[in-house]
Formats: C-alpha cells, structure tokens, sequence
C-alpha cells in the first residue's frame, strides 16, 4: 500500500513539474525595442518558435533605466535576479563593463562580428551607427557644407539652424558630448559647448522631439545618426534630407545586449544572444531599427549601401566621469 | 421601528477606500525607496555640493518663475473665457468652447508643442512672417513655454472657475445694479469676488502642473538654463541613479507646494451655495462690451489652441489611408477600457477623498484632506515611477495587473481635478436637507444613499468622463507599468516617432483628438442637464 | 409622556443660549417659541432636535434622556422656515422619504402618505417636483413629511411667515388638533403672534436666555 502511494506521489509530482509551463525569459529592453514591428518583436517571435519558451520583453523609457534597474535589483536580491537579459545597451551607457553585473559574452558568440565592434566582453553588439549632422538640402541652399564640428561654432552664417538633443535626458545627447570630446579634445570641446548657444534653435529631451522638429523645417540642421539618411532615402521620393561628413571623425554608437550575471537561465539568455546575430535577424535589423547590422556579410538594403564611409570615433566614460562632463555641458551652454 | 446601525460607517469606509489606494502606491513605495538606497545628499557635504555644483538655486528659482507666470497667463484666458462662457452660455460657440476647452487635459505634450510651431515656429504658418518682419521674433525660450503651459492650464480655470460662476446666486448682483453700481464694480467686487476661492484652487492646481513640467519646458526652452526641478530629478534618478539628490529635489518641491497650496485653498467656507433657486442669465457688460471682448477673447483661444490642432488635423489628411489600423484598433480598445477603468477608480476614489472634506467640521482638517489628496501629483513623476518599479517589478509581467496598476496612477493623477467636482457637489447640498433627512430618521448611510448620491448623480457623471479623459492620452503612467503585450494610443505616438514615423504618430494624434472630441459631446450632453436646466 | 428640559445651554460661536429655569412641556399641547428676530428661537429648536450639541443640561422625553443621542435617533421631526424639500424627488416621495429610510413596505408607505395629503388639501401635487409648486404648497408637503412620521416631538421654525393669513389658521388648526390627537409635543416658533387658543405655553427666548412664561 505504502509503495503504491509513493508511486501515486512520484508519477503526480512529475506530471505536475512537466505540466508546469516554461520559465520565460525576461528580457529588459528600451521601449522602441518592444511593440508590434520592431526588432523586440521579431526576436521573441522568432526565439519561440525556436526554442519553444516564452520571452517577457520588459520595456523602458531607456537602456540607462533598465541598467538602473538592474543595479538595484541586484542590490536587493543578489543571488537571483529577475531578469536575465537586457538589450539596447550602448557605448555610453557607463556600467556596461561592470563585472559584477555581467556575464562574459562567449566567444564563439563575436566570432562574424568585426573587431572594431567588440568594445566589451560582457556585451554583444547587436547593431551601430555614427552620429552625424543632418540637413535640408532646401534649407541649406548655397552655403558652403560643413566640414567640422567647430564650424557650427566658427560660421556666422548658422545662427538659430541645428537641434540637438539633452545629454541629461537622452543617450544620444550624451553622444553628442562624446564626440565633440573625442574629435576635440576636452578643452576645445569646452569652447565649443560655450560657443554653440547662437548656433542652436533648441535642445530637445530626446531623439523623437528633436528630430519631429527638424522634419518642421524648424532648424536646418539636427544631430541624429547617420543612417537616419537610410530611411528617408528609403521611404520618400526626394528626399532632400543628407548628413555632413566630418574628416575628424563621427562618433560611433554601438548597441548591444548583456547577460546578467545572476540570471537563472543563462544557458537560455545566450541563445537569444546568438539569436541577435543570427544572420536572419541581421538582415531585417537594418529597416526595423535604421541602424547598421553587425554581421558583415549581411547584404545591406539599397538606401544604405549609398552611405559614406566615415571615421569612427569612440570613448567611453565611467559614472563619475559622466557626472563631471555634464556638469561641465551645464556651465557651458547656456 | 429604528434604522439598524451601520457596522461601518460612510466615513470609515471612505477612509479605508482611500488608504487602501494611496498608501501602496505612493506612501509605501516612496518610503521604502527613499530611505533604502540611502540618503547620501541629505549630510552636510551632499548638500552643500548641490548648492554649489548643481545649480539648486537656479534650478528652483527658473521652476518658480515659469510656473507663476505662466499660471498668471492661464489664469488671465482662464477666466476671460469662464466669465464670457457663462454670460454666453446658450450661444453655439459658448458650448462649444466649454465643451472642447479641455482637450488640453488630454492631449500628449509633444503633439501640441509641434503643433504650436507649425503655427508660431520659424517655418510655421505665421511664425515664418514674423520672424521676416520681427527679427526679435523668437517661438522658443520664455514665449513658447507660457504659450503652451497657457494652452495646458487655462482649462483647468475654465472649469473650476466656470463652475463656480454659474452655480452662485446672482441677486445680489442684480440687487447692487439696482442700487447704481456700474456693471464693472459688479463684476470686480461681486462676481469676481464669488468666484475667488475657485480662482484660487485653480491657481494652486495649475502651479502644480507648471512646476512640474518637463517635455515643454525642454523643448521649447532650449537650454540647460531652461531647467525645472524634474528635469533635474530626471538627470539625478535616470542618468546618474542618484536616488539622494532626487529625494532631495523632491522634497524641496514639495514642501513649496504644500506651503503655496495650503495659502491659496479656501480659508472659509465656500459661499457659492446653490440655494436651489432659478439660475438667471449672468449681467455684467453692455452688449458692445461684451461683443468685443467675447471676439478678442475667441480670437486669442484660436491662436494659441485652435490654429494649431487645425494645423495638425490638416497635416494628416493626405495620409489618413497609411496607417496599421489593426495595431490601431488594438491600441484603441486598450486605451479606452483603461479610461473607462481609470475613470471609475478615480470618481470613487475622489468621491471618498471629497466627502471626507465634507463630513469634516474642522476647516484645518479639509485643507490637509485637500493637501493630501493633490501631493501624489505633487511628487515628481519620475521619482515617483521608479519608487513604484522597485516596489513592485512583477507587476508587468501580468497583463491584467500592470492594466490595473496603470489605471490606478492615472486614477491619482486626475485627483484634484475630481475632488473639485465633488466639492462643488457637496457645497450645492443645503444644510437644511441633510438636516431634515436626519431629523426623519435617516443614518448616515440612508443620507448618503437617499439624498448626497442621488443628488450628485450627475456629478458622478461628470467625474467619470472627466476621469476618462484625464487617461486618455496620457503615457507617464503607462510607461511605469507597461507590459509586453500592452500600447496606447499616446504611447503609440512616441512610439511612430521613434521609429521615424512622425506622420504616423501625427494621424493617430488626430484619430486621439477625433475621440476625445466624441467623449467631450457626450460630456457636454450630460453638463446642458447640469448646467443650463434647474434642477 | 412630558418633554423636561433642565439647565440647557447651547453656544453658536460667540453666541450663547441659556435655561433659565427648568421647562416641563405636557404632550398633546402646542407650545408657541416666541422672540424677536435673531432672539436665538432656531438656535432652541436646533438643539432640541440633536443638531446642536448642549454645553449642559439635559432634554428628558418621558425619562428617556435625549441629551446626547443623534438626531436621527430621537424621533424629533425639524421642519424648518424654507421647507427644504429634497429637489430629486416627487411631492409623494418626499413625505414617504422617513418612513422609507424606516423601511416599511411601499403599500404601507403610500397609503399614509395618501392620507396626511388629502388631509393637507395638496393630493393633486403628488407627482410634482417641488420646483414647479408654491410657496404655500411646498410648506404643506415639509409638514406633511414631518407629521407623518408621528414623532412624539415636532419642532417647526417660522412654519408660517411667508404663508397668507388664511392658509396660516387652517394649518395651525390642523396641527392643533392633530397634536391633541396623538399626544405629540409641537413646538412652533415664531415672531409673529399664534392664535391664543391653540396656544397652550409659550417659551420666551430673549437676551441670550430662554424660559415659559405661562
């Protein structure tokens, strides 16, 4: 009797664990990322239908949230985390070298992904781009282009024409600094930042408010990225939108995705991270996020492929080096 | 036979009601975030280092400032529109205008600021022909930031001040005209006088609004000199997860908006007591008066609200047949049942906020409820939104949870507006009824029941769509709860313009519009039984 | 059953109103509250009815002490100058209101409510709003609400004032002998003189005090 009651436990306890659904991944991503007819939602389709387990994709304002969020959770709980990936990451977000934090990314994983990319080992690049100025070509008229980033400082001709966007308030602001600090060096960066007050119609929070200006014919000029350019030449007719391109060099954006160090499922989180750089996805990734795939062998749609080649630029900047250089853009611009 | 005892009372239960709302999603989440992660500038050295480095002082007087003047602003249109309305209110465009005033409310920031410089922008409409003959013209800095604060706060005025003017009696204006006071010490000493402590509330509701600005002030700022106190929470909880700061700046706004608020709320009871007698047609100008300021005032409404929703409406009509309408449908459906759920929580919950105003005889007592009711929109967003993700991270991973979590910040949010309602409603209650209720044998339950409720039916009516219309376009609270397979409408607009479609969010801007439009008829149905007919 | 007020005292902000001897008030009787205006007679009736905490003193309603029990709990019906009908609701509904709030069933309801009406003369307003009746008839139906209630105490404040003098001795008439017949206590106060042979006290409120005078 006792026997057959043990077996009657094992048998229900077992069915019990395999009728209990699939764990899901949880996949913190910046909000553009989640939503009908973005990447987020190609990759869990995808992911799914693969390896047949559900993905929570957790949506944010922004990448910085999500690290933020993370930080804390890790503070809270550190030996098991709730989220196992976090996507959207960047080059300026501080914190992405955090080996606390972090998995290391395997190698076989960066193995088709250009060298000049891997910028962390606990961060998978996914996709990038190189901040650039972009123009109306209508607008612009007859000046002279522009060769540098000074120059929107130095010319008489600019005043009240270009939109930028917050560092305080936007990654891409922050970019912004950085490649005025890496193409300038910091004292010159110090000027320039001191002298482009004329030279601006606005600093919008954000990219999307920003950008939706300059659309307006409400400046000549924004900061945006380079294949900003893609999309217009792929989706309008004339389109008389084009970006300046500076000899000194373009900062480089590169977005990636991180394992946490105290996700439960990491043999499941470096799937989706093979499955970001899985070729399939690489190809649709540059008319879902306007950004440059990864992989190089990726054949590029034809309104990329007109892109100019451009100088990268990089630099990175710890959390207190963040914190002193925004102070500094405060003081500056007034 | 004798009416049984209630085992809990109205009152009890309306405490309860509202604890049980307010303390889990900001008393709880907020104490234990900020007292958690440390408090490292609240020392001596943290505060003095933001003093020095970050511009503290700055930072609060640009709050201030901006919001005083542009409360002035929309205090001026604000009431210039509520005192013609009500002069006017049979008129088409008077009940238009009552009606639709209000879109304001609902209308995501972004939307309305890139409509505004379709208009007054370098290259909009007028703004390109004034800056060519104005080479001062300038759309941005402290012009745009009152244009489009005015444009989300007069609203409020018109409400709140429009309601008091048409509930007051008006015998004794007629009383003062009849013994030779000219009809502008009427209106100074009389009419305006009635409607004060409304002005008042107003005024403390739209500093509020103001002072907490971020995306206006941003955007049509341009400058890290144009910087509120959110903007710098935004910077201290989002950029450099420094919860200490954040508190810190907090704190500070709340402790001068708890001070302004409890100087403006009424310090007496509210005269504007609805004796139930025939409401007569407000006389205060002469007709040519009147013709002229009721065009100048039309005309000024045009330009800074009007022109610019037409603008956005016309810019849209050639791509009407572009957009995803199954994404749309989904995101309707979502949008209006959150309403719909918004608005209930928030008349019951206002309603409870409301009557314990009302069943309070200590007047102190009333202003701290009124406080109390309006601080979670007191407190920045921002800090408020990650207090609530630390608080309560799974929240998201269930649909109907974060659903049900969403409509309820939304459901604080729209607060001080409800609680209006509800005051204005409970004021119109003659103490002679409940009085006599009682005398018959009613308890308070039978008074609520019997006579407060039925009397305020329309009132709940009103809230309700009020409510609604609060939730309808807004996105912050959205953003803090948002799961996997949810969208809005007003986040579907940030999220079209993060993928570079700005004509698609511009259309499902105006599809936004078009249904607020069809809540603000039904709602201006509802108000001609309040309003315009006795009761 | 007598209603015995002992060492009331009642303050309105800076406003006192003091016994000044005890009052013993037989039931069936109508006892006139007379003063001048502004003498502190609303103030006596308000507290009476409960809405109006006494600072000392008690109200015994035969040997029940009424002193601290709520309003609705002391079976003291308050008619007050203005009528104060509820607006939402009929003529009908109105003076059913209390024995609603009682809970006695609708047939019970509709047939006294039908009775006090007819006694009133103001059957034909039962479906009116009290927005489209008079003066007159909306101060019938606040007495035809309270006095259906058959409390042991009814209290009216200037029930009469804005009334014709005709309309005035027929109610009086009928408070009179209905008072007589139920053995309530009926307290009306009022300015203006009440007809002396209905009258069978009068408390005088003058002065900050009040007291019977006969």
């Amino acid at each position: 009797m006792r026997t057959i009651l043990f077996c009657i436990l094992c048998f229900t306890s077992l069915t019990v664990r395999a009728l209990q659904p699939p764990i899901p991944l949880v996949v913190y991503a910046y909000e553009s990322l989640v939503g009908e007819g973005t990447l987020g939602a190609l990759l869990k389709s995808e992911y799914e239908s693969r390896y047949q387990s559900p993905i929570i994709l957790v949506p944010f304002g922004s990448a910085g949230e999500a690290l933020n969020r993370v930080r804390t959770e890790n503070k809270v709980n550190p030996s098991n985390g709730r989220a196992d990936v976090v996507l959207g990451l960047d080059s300026t977000d501080s914190g992405v070298d955090d080996e606390s934090i972090w998995e290391p990314i395997e190698d076989g994983l960066k193995v088709n992904i250009p060298a000049a990319l891997n910028f962390s080992r606990y961060c998978l690049p996914f996709d990038h781009s190189y901040l650039a100025i972009l123009y109306h070509h209508k607008m612009w008229k007859n000046k002279p282009p522009l060769k540098s980033l000074t120059e929107l400082v130095s010319r008489s001709d600019l005043k009240k024409s270009l939109v930028i966007q917050d560092p305080r308030t936007s990654s891409i602001g922050f970019s912004l600094l950085l490649w005025a600090r890496s193409a300038l060096g910091p004292e010159k960066s110090t000027e320039f930042w001191k002298g482009l007050t004329p030279t601006l119609v606005s600093v919008s929070p954000g990219w999307s408010s920003g950008y939706g200006m300059f659309l307006k014919n409400e400046s000549a000029m924004v900061s945006s990225y380079l294949t900003s350019v893609a999309y217009h030449r792929e989706n309008e007719s004339g389109s008389d939108i084009d970006a300046f391109i500076f000899p000194e060099g373009h900062y480089h954006q590169i977005e990636c995705a991180a394992v946490l160090k105290t996700s439960p499922r990491k043999e499941a989180a470096m799937n989706f991270l093979k499955l970001l750089v899985d070729p399939k996805i690489q190809s649709q990734l540059p008319k879902l996020q306007w950004m440059f795939p990864v992989l190089s062998t990726v054949k590029l749609p034809d309104s990329f492929k007109n892109l100019p080649s451009v100088k990268p630029l990089s630099l990175m900047a710890t959390t207190a080096e963040k914190k002193a250089w925004l102070n500094e853009w405060k003081r500056n611009v007034r | 036979m004798e009416a049984k005892r209630p085992i809990i009372s109205p009152k009890t239960l309306s405490v309860l009601l509202s604890a049980a709302v307010l303390f889990p999603v900001f008393v709880y989440p907020l104490g234990r975030f900020i007292f958690q992660d440390g408090t490292s500038a609240w020392s001596n050295e943290g505060l003095w280092e933001w003093f020095s480095d970050h511009g503290l002082v700055d930072i609060l007087v640009f709050t201030y400032s901006q919001a005083i003047l542009s409360t002035l602003l929309s205090a001026g249109l604000g009431i210039w529109v509520a005192v013609l309305i009500t002069e006017n209110s049979k008129v088409w465009w008077a009940r238009l205008l009552w009606s639709f005033s209000q879109v304001g409310f609902s209308l995501p920031a972004i939307l309305y600021v890139l409509a505004y410089l379709s208009v007054w922008g370098r290259s909009g409409v007028i703004g390109s022909w004034l800056l060519g003959s104005f080479q001062e013209f300038n759309p941005y800095g402290w012009t745009g930031i009152l244009v489009a604060h005015t444009f989300f706060n007069f609203p409020v005025f018109v409400r709140i001040v429009g309601l008091a003017l048409l509930e007051r009696n008006q015998q004794e204006e007629k009383a003062a005209l009849s013994l030779g006071a000219s009809r502008w010490i009427v209106f100074r000493t009389m009419t305006l006088r009635k409607g004060w402590a409304a002005i008042r509330e107003s005024s403390a509701l739209s500093f509020l609004y103001c002072s907490s600005s971020f995306l206006v002030v941003l955007l049509l700022g341009g400058g890290p000199r144009f910087t509120t106190i959110e903007v710098a929470i935004y910077e201290s909880i989002k950029m450099n997860f420094d919860v200490g700061a954040a508190s810190l700046l907090a704190g500070c706004h709340l402790l001068v908006f708890s001070l302004l608020y409890l100087s403006l709320s009424p310090s007496k009871r509210d005269v504007n007591r609805f004796s139930g007698e025939e409401r007569m047609k407000l006389i205060t100008f002469r007709p040519s008066i009147r013709r002229i300021h009721t065009v100048l005032m039309l005309f000024v409404v045009m330009m800074i609200a009007g022109l610019p929703l037409l603008t956005l409406v016309a810019s849209i009509l050639p791509h009407w047949n572009q957009l995803p309408w199954a994404l749309i449908g989904w995101a309707t459906s979502i949008t209006v049942c959150l309403a719909v759920v918004s608005g209930v929580i928030a008349t019951i919950l206002s309603f409870c906020v409301a009557y314990l105003g009302y069943t309070t005889s200590s007047l102190k007592v009333r202003r701290m409820i009124s406080l109390l009711s309006s601080l979670p929109v007191g407190i920045s967003t921002i800090l408020s939104s990650a207090a609530l993700w630390h608080a309560y991270p799974r929240v998201v991973d269930h649909f109907a949870f974060s659903f049900f979590a969403i409509a309820v910040l939304q459901a604080i949010g729209s607060l001080p507006l409800l609680n209006r309602i509800f005051e204005v409603a409970f004021s119109r209650i003659a103490k002679s009824w409940r009085w006599t209720a009682r005398s018959l044998g009613a308890s308070e339950w039978q008074l609520l029941l019997t006579l407060e409720v039925p009397l305020m039916a329309r009132s709940f009516l009103l809230a309700l769509v009020w409510g609604v219309a609060f939730s309808l376009g807004e996105v912050g609270c959205v953003l803090v709860f948002l799961s996997d397979h949810m969208t809005t409408l007003g986040l579907e607009v940030f999220r079209m313009m993060g993928r570079y479609d700005f004509v698609g969010a511009n259309v499902i801007g105006v599809w936004l519009l078009a249904l607020m439009m069809v809540l603000y008829a039904v709602f201006a149905r509802l108000e001609d039984e309040v309003q315009w007919r006795s009761t | 059953m007598a209603l015995n007020l002992n060492g009331l005292s009642y303050q309105i902000g800076s406003f006192c109103l003091t016994q000044k001897d005890p009052i013993s008030l037989p039931k069936g009787k109508m006892i006139w509250v007379r003063g001048a205006s502004g003498s502190g007679k609303s103030t006596l009736l308000q507290g009476l009815a409960g809405f109006i905490v006494a600072k000392s003193g008690s109200v015994q309603l035969d040997s029940v002490d009424l002193t601290h029990l709520p309003a609705e709990r002391r079976r003291v019906a308050l008619v007050f100058q203005e009528a104060a009908l509820f607006p939402h609701l009929t003529v009908e509904e109105n003076v059913e209101y209390g024995l609603r709030v009682l809970g006695l069933p609708r047939h019970d309801r509709q047939t006294r409510s039908q009775r006090i009406l007819k006694d009133l003369e103001i059957s034909e307003l039962a479906n009116r709003y009290p927005q489209e009746i008079s003066g007159g008839q909306a101060h019938r139906v606040s007495l035809a609400r309270s006095a259906i209630m058959d409390y042991p105490v009814l209290l009216l404040d200037e029930p009469f004032a804005a009334l014709q003098v005709s309309l005035r001795a027929q109610l009086t008439d009928w408070l009179f002998h209905e008072a007589e017949r139920k053995g309530w206590h009926v307290l009306v106060a009022s300015h203006d003189p009440l007809d002396s042979t209905r009258v069978a006290h009068q408390i005088l409120v003058e002065n900050g005090s009040f007291s019977m005078t006969n």
